[in-house]
């Protein structure tokens, strides 16, 4: 087993280098959401590396706008597909976060309350804990030894319990012995991307030292966030990790390019597939969701206009955005669920379900009529 | 730092918040230090602090926001995009920014007059988009297309790639909505495709770079889209070849719809940072041709057969609309992919000795004195360019952590515009003068600085508009004047 003591999270004067490449050219502009809602520079993705670099340098003071404005950021990554210099906006942006923590100006208040639920419950929710596994059936046992782990997220497993069940029901009918892991915690995303790196630390490390203690060998998520987090994050906190993690959308792709899925209904639908930006431009997953969209018997696939790396975001920003400023999350939301009714879709498919949540509650705050769900809901559908 | 010398002497920042905000709306006025941090930069290399920055969002606005300027003498700086990177969008003495990017309407389009209106603040991109649904286009295309505004470009008098056939900003601009430095709104001229009544005030703002009023309504000519492309990509193993090539192609009487040049540094760089997989010669010429699909089969042949004649390594054609998407996106991030190249302080430049213009029969002279100069002083300097118009961008590359190379790069950029004015050329061909090379003005328009000078003195008797730019004041002497990195050398700070 690995020495999970070590602890590596880079901080923010590890980036001072990464900001010198900036040359503030502002081709950002043409892609940053928040720019172009609030079309001021603070909100644009240059705006917010200035804002870092000052921040590290100590060239300005520590201003509420400032602490906003380094939090109005949905951490989608548009910037850094579009930046010729190549810098990676996004995890600087993360690193600020975490400088502001450092010096008592960060997270924002409702983020420090989700964080307070973390801490308790170990969701974002302030759900009990012991309720975590309530959506497993009955019949179900978890085990000690799990080489395959599912691990639902507390989005699955507090708020579309319907998105486990189908991922157990699937995985049954391919004969996939997955275990569900009795102390499973919250990834970690929400302190990871409010500034609360230690919060976060001490989520990844419970975290996969309960996946040490299982022999845990392969890890399904059906959550882009956790599926970043896993993949990305924690290998950054703590070193080389021994656990594989995939997507379920990676998984089940394999099972549907074997022809290994018995397909029984049909859906009659047009749908299209909005790229969740932890799975798409944060991980490069465009193309397994598709293929499970595309062999669902009856589905008819729409692309959106801007899909794959130049999708929208759903304006969830990993949660904490949404945390931070609920109405604007909406409002971006709104305009991901109005491009899909352009290409006349009746569903949103998306492998996330946070954006998932966004969207639906943003199409029903601005009385869009459009349903809102996951490829696996409406694959597990078909089995029947 | 910028230190502010004469900026609101007499008014306090929360009275100048309050005034703006009354003009404007409480969220439309900042004198937050995060926001003036921000807006303490554009795509220079200098950075000066402004007291406010306000985003109005109509004429009206901004007129009474001029108006009130003057009366109290704080300057004023009309910004767009601030993708320019001579630091005309900076608070040179500090003052009010106005930040035109909520100004973004496209109010007309009337193809049957070849004439498209809009708001300062459009963003070219997005006006081409809207007007390809008509099968039309404007055709200046700067490099920072998908994030500068039109009206940044009229300011500037942009151009880009396409300016060989297609002519520049100056070329489309039909008339002007101005609001004057006493708040006065003027119109330029009637929209109309051809007038002859008088002096030309419109192209007279156009490339004034703010200094006469706030440009606050354009309206330009646009052109029918070419339906077909053709491209090619020419290999030399000698930079000053590839540019006897293109004399070769402008006296065959074939006029390229796009003819650059990147150096091997550049190729590097874009290949490295975009994927590209593009030779890596010494000398690449990227050409383009549009038109009717017979006669750009027979120009993209004839070009090649010249390339060739003239000692091409390679030449490789196109008609793929993809291909030429992908090589115009390459010679796009060809800037910022240089500092991928080296160690991240190792960056290019663009502000010192770039963006020269000379006679398309000078630039293998010119190229040749660029080689020499980079061997002189010892500076890596990549070399890109609209060669087809003359139009060269030799960029040099330096720590910007050390003072010696900043002094090194300013005498490489004094000895690239002589060289370019000897060869009967000019110092800025699209990126303006700004801050940067307003120290270098003299070197070119000695003889006219006082003539300027009682124009801009009739238009903003108080010079409040954009002071600090094109020259036209004392300040600046010295083209590393408020230099952003200084601080590097100043002995504050020291990179990680």
């Amino acid at each position: 087993m690995q020495n999970i003591s070590r602890e590596k999270t880079k901080l923010l004067s590890e980036y001072e280098r990464e900001m010198l490449c900036c040359t503030t050219c502002g081709f950002c502009r043409a892609v940053c959401p928040t720019f172009n809602h609030f079309k001021q520079e603070s909100a644009n993705a240059r705006g917010k590396v200035l804002l870092s670099y000052g921040l590290l340098k100590n060239e300005i003071p520590i201003t509420p706008r400032m602490t906003e404005r380094l939090h109005t950021c949905l951490t989608c990554g548009k910037c850094n597909v579009k930046c010729p210099s190549g810098i990676d906006v996004v995890e600087i942006i993360k690193a600020a976060r975490a400088e502001l923590v450092n010096k008592n100006a960060g997270p924002l208040p409702d983020q420090k309350l989700v964080d307070r639920h973390i801490q308790t419950e170990y969701n974002p929710f302030g759900k009990p804990a012991a309720k975590r596994l309530e959506w497993t059936p009955k019949a179900y046992k978890t085990s000690r030894n799990a080489e395959t782990v599912y691990f639902a997220g507390c989005m699955a497993s507090y708020w579309y319990p319907e998105i486990a069940q189908a991922t157990l029901k699937i995985f049954e009918h391919l004969g996939v012995k997955a275990t569900i892991l009795k102390n499973e915690r919250c990834c970690g995303i929400p302190p990871l991307w409010d500034g609360q790196i230690n919060l976060a630390t001490e989520l990844a490390k419970s975290n996969i030292e309960t996946f040490h203690a299982s022999n845990t060998q392969l890890i399904v998520t059906t959550c882009a966030g956790c599926y970043r987090t896993l993949k990305i994050d924690y290998p950054k906190m703590f070193g080389k990790v021994d656990y594989r993690v995939m997507h379920i959308t990676e998984f089940l792709s394999e099972f549907i390019n074997e022809n290994k899925i018995k397909f029984k209904g049909k859906i009659e639908k047009a749908a299209t597939y909005h790229d969740p930006c932890h799975l798409g431009r944060h991980m490069s997953v465009y193309e397994a969701p598709r293929t499970i969209i595309q062999n669902i018997p009856g589905l008819k696939f729409r692309e959106m206009e801007n899909n794959k790396k130049d999708a929208e975001c759903c304006g969830g920003g990993a949660g904490v955005f949404r945390t931070a400023f609920a109405n604007l999350a909406l409002t971006f939301g709104k305009s991901r669920v109005e491009e899909a009714k352009r290409v006349g879709t009746e569903v949103i498919l998306t492998s996330c379900p946070m954006c998932m949540l966004n969207l639906s509650q943003a199409a029903r705050k601005a009385q869009i009529k459009i349903e809102v769900s996951d490829p696996i809901l409406l694959l597990a559908k078909t089995l029947e | 730092m910028c230190q502010h010398s004469n900026v609101v002497k007499m008014l306090s920042k929360e009275k100048l918040l309050e005034t703006l905000s009354a003009i404007t709306a409480p969220d439309r006025v900042s004198i937050d230090s995060a926001e003036l941090y921000c807006y303490s930069y554009d795509a220079s290399v200098h950075m000066c602090k402004p007291d406010a920055v306000v985003w109005p969002e109509n004429t009206e606005e901004i007129s009474r926001i001029v108006k009130f300027a003057n009366e109290d003498r704080i300057p004023v700086i009309p910004r767009g995009a601030a993708t320019g990177d001579m630091g005309g969008a900076l608070a040179i003495q500090g003052g009010i920014i106005v930040d035109l990017t909520r100004m973004s309407k496209i109010k007309e389009v009337r193809i049957e007059d070849l004439q498209v209106t809009v708001e300062p603040g459009v963003v070219f991109a997005q006006l081409n988009q809207e007007l390809s649904k008509y099968g039309f286009f404007f055709p200046p295309d700067p490099g920072s297309g998908d994030a500068c505004t039109i009206g940044g470009m009229v300011a500037c008098n942009a151009s880009g790639l396409h300016a060989v056939k297609y002519g520049v900003t100056r070329d489309y601009v039909l008339s002007l909505e101005v609001v004057l430095a006493d708040g006065r709104i003027i119109r330029t001229g009637p929209k109309v495709l051809k007038t002859a009544t008088g002096y030309d005030l419109t192209r007279l703002f156009v490339g004034s770079e703010g200094t006469l009023g706030i440009i606050t309504e354009i309206t330009l000519r646009i052109r029918p889209l070419p339906r077909h492309f053709a491209t090619a990509v020419a290999t030399f193993d000698d930079l000053v070849k590839a540019g006897k090539a293109v004399s070769r192609i402008m006296e065959s009487g074939i006029v390229p719809a796009a003819l650059e040049i990147m150096d091997k540094l550049r190729i590097q760089a874009v290949n490295r940072v975009m994927n590209l997989a593009l030779p890596e010669a010494e000398g690449t010429l990227l050409i383009e041709v549009d038109g009717h699909p017979d006669a750009i089969n027979e120009e993209i042949n004839s070009i090649s057969k010249i390339c060739r004649e003239e000692g091409a390594v390679s030449v490789v054609c196109s008609d793929d609309p993809k291909e030429r998407e992908k090589l115009w996106a390459g010679r796009k991030a060809a800037y910022a992919a240089l500092i991928r190249l080296y160690k991240p302080q190792i960056r290019p430049v663009q502000a010192l000795g770039n963006d020269i213009v000379v006679p398309i029969s000078k630039v293998p002279s010119m190229l040749k004195s660029i080689q020499d100069i980079s061997r002189k002083h010892e500076i890596l300097i990549a070399t890109m360019g609209h060669i087809g118009d003359g139009n060269l961008h030799p960029t040099v590359m330096i720590d910007v952590t050390r003072k010696e190379d900043w002094e090194k790069a300013k005498a490489v950029a004094t000895e690239i515009y002589r060289t370019a004015i000897e060869l009967g050329g000019s110092i800025a061909g699209e990126h303006a003068i700004g801050i940067t090379r307003a120290p270098f003005i003299e070197l070119e328009h000695a003889d006219l600085i006082e003539l300027w000078k009682r124009i801009k003195q009739a238009f903003d008797p108080n010079n409040i508009m954009n002071p600090g730019k094109i020259g036209l004041d004392t300040i600046p002497k010295d083209p590393l004047i408020f230099l952003a990195y200084a601080k590097y050398f100043e002995g504050k700070n020291k990179v990680a």
